[in-house]
């Protein structure tokens, strides 16, 4: 016997389970599914709302799922903290700067993804690549990117 | 088969402990709605079923069994009963919540590793209603797949959560399951699997008013 399960549930399930934060969970499995896609969508907004100030340059971000009173990210924190070379700027779940750790990047070579992607190693790191694009990843793997020209993306 | 009320005795202390948990006491429907849901994902969270008891009603999934329980256990002096109205001479309404020798009880009932590891799916339960508002716990039941087809076809007859292929839910979690332990770095956690049903019914939900909004 077979029992049609429903579309809606089906195309539901899929949609879950394509979302940036399922990717990441896969790959970094402390990473808390459902509190993450909040961080996600909250990092993309802020990136879509301050990309004009931000331009066409290189940053990355470890995101972390513990709370902290740490001060909230602006994009002049951003501008001002990668002067002197790229580093990567730790956040907590509400966006606010942890730490800023040094990724060994001269000032006239920011981190590219390689640098990124392996600055993931057991956690998750956003990259903003320039005014279109966000990616993520986790544990050394590309764990989703989100098109910031396209605010349905 | 339905659930004698003794053996939802345990349900309701638990269900309880954990709204407990969150400072909520519960009314009879939202009592049995929490129930209803850790009956629904107990196949999942275990591999194990239990007796299906759970029929569609006018306001829900509802079984006799769990409100036979909470009396009983509010006549023995475990829950508290508060707010209590008569609607009509049948149909009594109040606000449940555990007594103090109810928390006992359940911390007792907590020492054997079966029933801890029930408290565990509903305190999973527990944080992700509360996420989202417990007023939401009706909308969050009724968009659950067995239950919705159930209603969608009218079916009075028992709700399946004990069978693998009739429970929607469990199907629907155990492919995605088995979709996420391909290539993940490590297999699906009980307390993810719940989260992704809750996450599932949430982007039903939205499905569901966009088509709403678009046809009216």
């Amino acid at each position: 016997m077979e029992i049609p399960q429903s579309g809606g549930h089906l195309s539901a399930a899929e949609a879950i389970f394509s979302t940036v934060s399922m990717k990441i969970h896969r790959r970094v499995s402390a990473w808390d599914f459902a509190r993450g896609q909040t961080i996600i969508d909250a990092l993309t907004a802020f990136f879509r709302r301050h990309r004009d100030e931000l331009g066409e340059h290189s940053f990355g971000f470890e995101l972390t799922q513990t709370a902290s009173t740490a001060s909230p990210l602006t994009p002049r924190r951003i501008v001002k903290e990668n002067r002197n070379g790229s580093v990567l700027i730790q956040l907590d779940p509400g966006l606010n700067v942890v730490a800023i750790k040094s990724l060994n990047c001269a000032k006239d070579d920011p981190a590219d993804e390689g640098v990124l992607s392996d600055a993931s190693a057991n956690s998750v790191v956003a990259h903003y690549e320039g005014r279109s694009l966000l990616r993520f990843y986790a544990n050394g793997f590309v764990s989703g990117r989100v098109n910031l020209d396209d605010p349905s993306a | 088969m339905r659930r004698p009320a003794d053996q939802r005795s345990k349900d309701v202390l638990l269900a309880l402990s954990v709204a407990g948990d969150f400072r909520q006491t519960l009314n009879r429907l939202q009592l049995q709605k929490l129930v209803y849901l850790f009956d629904v994902l107990a196949l999942s969270w275990r591999h194990v079923g239990s007796p299906r008891g759970f029929r569609p009603w006018h306001n829900g999934p509802y079984d006799a069994a769990v409100q036979n329980a909470v009396d009983a256990l509010a006549f023995r002096g475990f829950v508290a009963a508060t707010d209590v109205a008569f609607r009509r001479t049948r149909n009594a309404e109040a606000r449940y919540s555990l007594t103090e020798a109810g928390a006992q009880a359940v911390d007792r009932l907590a020492e054997n590793a079966a029933i801890a590891n029930d408290l565990q799916l509903l305190r999973a339960i527990g944080a992700e209603i509360d996420h989202r508002g417990w007023k939401k716990i009706k909308e969050i039941v009724y968009s659950e797949p067995t239950y919705n087809r159930a209603r969608a076809k009218s079916e009075m007859s028992e709700l399946p959560v004990n069978n693998v292929l009739e429970n929607l839910s469990s199907r629907l979690l155990s492919d995605l399951k088995r979709a996420f332990d391909m290539d993940s770095a490590e297999p699906m956690s009980a307390g993810t699997l719940v989260q992704a049903l809750f996450a599932i019914l949430d982007q039903y939900r939205a499905q569901e008013d966009r088509t709403v909004s678009k046809t009216a």
